[in-house]
C-alpha cells in the first residue's frame, strides 16, 4: 500500500479521491460532534457549562501530538530513503500540527480561567505543550530559511527526529520541575471515570480533528508535489545578460 | 585528527585578538543588567542568583552558537576536511570540545566573580560551577547541532535561539534545581545524575545528528 503510493503521480490520483472523503467526513463529524458537545451533552457537575471547552481543547491537544508523531515518522522515512514524498508529507504535517498546538494552548487558557481562576500556570503539561509549539516553529523556520528543497528536507528531518527523542525528556523535566516547585493543585478532569454522555461527544470530536488533520495534510502534500514539480519544470536560462543603454 | 583540530581552534582563538572573550563580556553585562533590574538589594537577589547565572550562561552560549561553524564553513575548511575523507563525527567532536573550552569554561571560571556580586554563599557558588560543568557537553552539543543545521545561512541568530530553546529547557530546569539541592545533599543529588544523563544523551543523539546536518550542508 505504502509502496504503491510512494509514486507521486499515483499518490496524486489517490489523494484526489481520498482528500474530499476526508474533508467531507470531517465536516460531517464536526457538525455531529459539535451538536453533541454544545447542545446535547449535559454540563458537568464541577465545571458547569465551561466543560464544553473540553470538547475543542482535548482533541486539539491530541491532534498536536498525533501530528508530531506523524511528522517524525515521515522525517525518518525521508532521512533514510530520501523519498521526496516523505519530505512533502513531513512538511505538510507540520502546519496543521502547529495550528493544533496553538489551539490547544488558547482553548486551554480560556478554559483555565473559569475552571482554575487563572489564564496560565507554569504547570508541567502547559509548559511542555508550549515547548512543543517552539519545536514546531523551529521546524517550520528551517523550511523557510533554506531555499534548496532537498537540503531543507534533510536538515528539517534531523531536527524533527532529535526533537522527538527530546519530547519525553522535556515532559519528564517539566513535570518534575512542577512537582518540586508547586504541589499539584490541578488535575485534568479524570479521563477514566468519564460518564458516556461526556465521553461520546469527546470521541466524536477527536475523530473529527483527526479527519481534519488527514484532509489538511493530504491537501498540503498535493500542493507541495505540484509546487515542487513546477519549480523543476521551469527551465532556467544558462546565463542572463542585461544591456544598459545610457 | 580530533586533537589537532582542537589545537587549531585554540590557537586561532588565541590569535584572534580576544573575540572568544565576547561571550564572557556578555555574561558580565547580563548579570549587571539583572542586578540593576532587580534593584540591587542582596536579600532580594540572593534567591535568584543561581537562576540568573544559569540564564547568563545559556544566553551567552546561544549567542556563540552561530560562530561555531561559520568561519570554517565560509572559507571552505569544512569542505576540505570532508573531501580529505575525515569523519564529520570527529570534526563535530573536536568542535564540541573547543567550544566547551573557549565559550563555556571561561563562564564557569567567571561564575565565582558573579557570585560575589550577588553575595552568594561559597556552597552555592560551588553548586553553580559544578552544575554548569556537568551540563557543558549538552550545552555545547545542542549548540553544535543548531550551528550545523544553519551553517552558511545569514541572519540565523534568532533562529538559532528558537531551535535550541526546546533542547536547553531541560538543562536549565535541572541545572537550577541541582544548584538548590546541592546545598542539602551534595553531589549525590538526583539532579546531578540527571544532568550527566542529559549530557550523555546529547553525546549519543546530538553528535551524530550534528554530523549528519553538517554533511547535508556540505553536499
Amino acid at each position: 500500500m505504502i509502496n504503491y503510493l510512494a509514486n507521486p503521480i499515483r499518490f496524486l490520483k489517490f489523494s484526489k479521491v481520498a482528500a474530499p472523503i476526508f474533508g467531507w467526513l470531517s465536516l460531517g463529524t464536526f457538525v455531529w460532534g459539535l451538536y453533541l458537545a454544545l447542545i446535547a451533552s449535559p454540563p458537568a457537575i464541577e465545571h458547569g457549562q465551561s466543560v464544553r471547552m473540553m470538547y475543542v481543547h482535548v482533541p486539539a491537544a491530541w491532534g498536536a501530538q498525533m501530528a508530531y508523531t506523524a511528522l517524525t515518522i515521515a522525517s525518518l522515512v525521508s532521512f533514510i530513503w530520501r523519498h521526496p514524498l516523505a519530505d512533502s508529507a513531513a512538511r505538510s504535517f507540520a502546519l496543521p500540527g502547529t495550528a493544533f498546538t496553538f489551539l490547544a494552548l488558547v482553548t486551554g487558557s480560556l478554559w483555565g480561567r473559569p475552571a482554575w481562576g487563572t489564564w496560565w500556570q507554569w504547570d508541567g503539561r502547559m509548559t511542555s505543550v508550549l515547548i512543543l509549539l517552539f519545536i514546531y516553529l523551529g521546524y517550520l523556520a528551517i523550511w523557510n530559511i533554506i531555499p534548496e528543497r532537498k537540503r531543507a528536507a534533510r536538515l528539517a528531518s534531523i531536527l524533527a527526529m532529535v526533537g522527538f527523542i527530546n519530547i519525553p525528556i522535556i515532559k519528564f523535566s517539566v513535570d518534575w520541575w512542577n512537582t518540586l516547585h508547586q504541589p499539584a493543585s490541578i488535575s485534568s478532569p479524570g479521563a477514566p471515570g468519564m460518564p458516556p454522555e461526556i465521553l461520546w461527544p469527546l470521541l466524536v470530536m477527536v475523530t473529527a480533528y483527526t479527519l481534519l488533520f488527514g484532509w489538511l495534510s493530504l491537501r498540503g502534500i498535493e500542493a507541495d508535489i505540484v509546487k515542487s514539480r513546477k519549480t523543476r519544470a521551469e527551465s532556467k536560462p544558462a546565463a542572463t545578460a542585461t544591456i544598459e543603454t545610457l | 585528527m580530533i586533537w589537532s583540530l582542537i589545537k587549531r581552534d585554540l590557537i586561532l582563538a588565541m590569535r584572534s585578538g580576544g573575540t572568544w572573550l565576547y561571550g564572557l563580556f556578555f555574561f558580565a553585562v547580563f548579570i549587571a543588567l539583572c542586578a540593576i533590574a532587580l534593584g540591587g538589594a542582596f536579600n532580594v537577589m540572593r534567591p535568584f542568583a543561581p537562576a540568573i547565572i544559569w540564564l547568563a550562561v545559556i544566553f551567552s552560549a546561544m549567542l556563540s552558537f552561530p560562530a561555531i561553524f561559520q568561519s570554517d564553513f565560509e572559507d571552505g575548511n569544512l569542505a576540505q576536511l570532508k573531501i580529505s575523507g575525515q569523519s564529520l563525527l570527529g570534526v563535530c567532536t573536536a568542535k564540541a570540545v573547543s567550544f566547551a573550552t573557549l565559550s563555556i569554561l571561561p563562564l564557569i571560571l567567571a561564575a565565582p566573580l558573579a557570585a560575589i556580586l550577588f553575595d552568594m554563599s561559597s556552597v552555592s557558588i560551588a553548586a553553580v560551577m559544578l552544575s554548569i560543568g556537568f551540563a557543558t557537553p549538552a550545552l555545547a552539543i545542542y549548540g553544535l547541532l543548531a550551528g550545523a543545521i544553519l551553517a552558511g545561512r545569514q541572519g540565523g541568530g534568532f533562529l538559532i535561539v528558537l531551535i535550541t530553546t526546546p533542547f536547553l529547557i531541560p538543562i536549565l530546569i535541572f541545572g537550577v534545581e541541582a544548584t538548590q539541592s546541592y546545598v542539602q545533599s551534595g553531589l549525590g543529588a538526583v539532579e546531578f545524575r540527571v544532568l550527566i544523563g542529559l549530557s550523555l544523551i546529547s553525546i549519543a543523539v546530538g553528535l551524530p545528528a550534528a554530523s549528519a546536518a553538517l554533511k547535508a550542508n556540505l553536499e
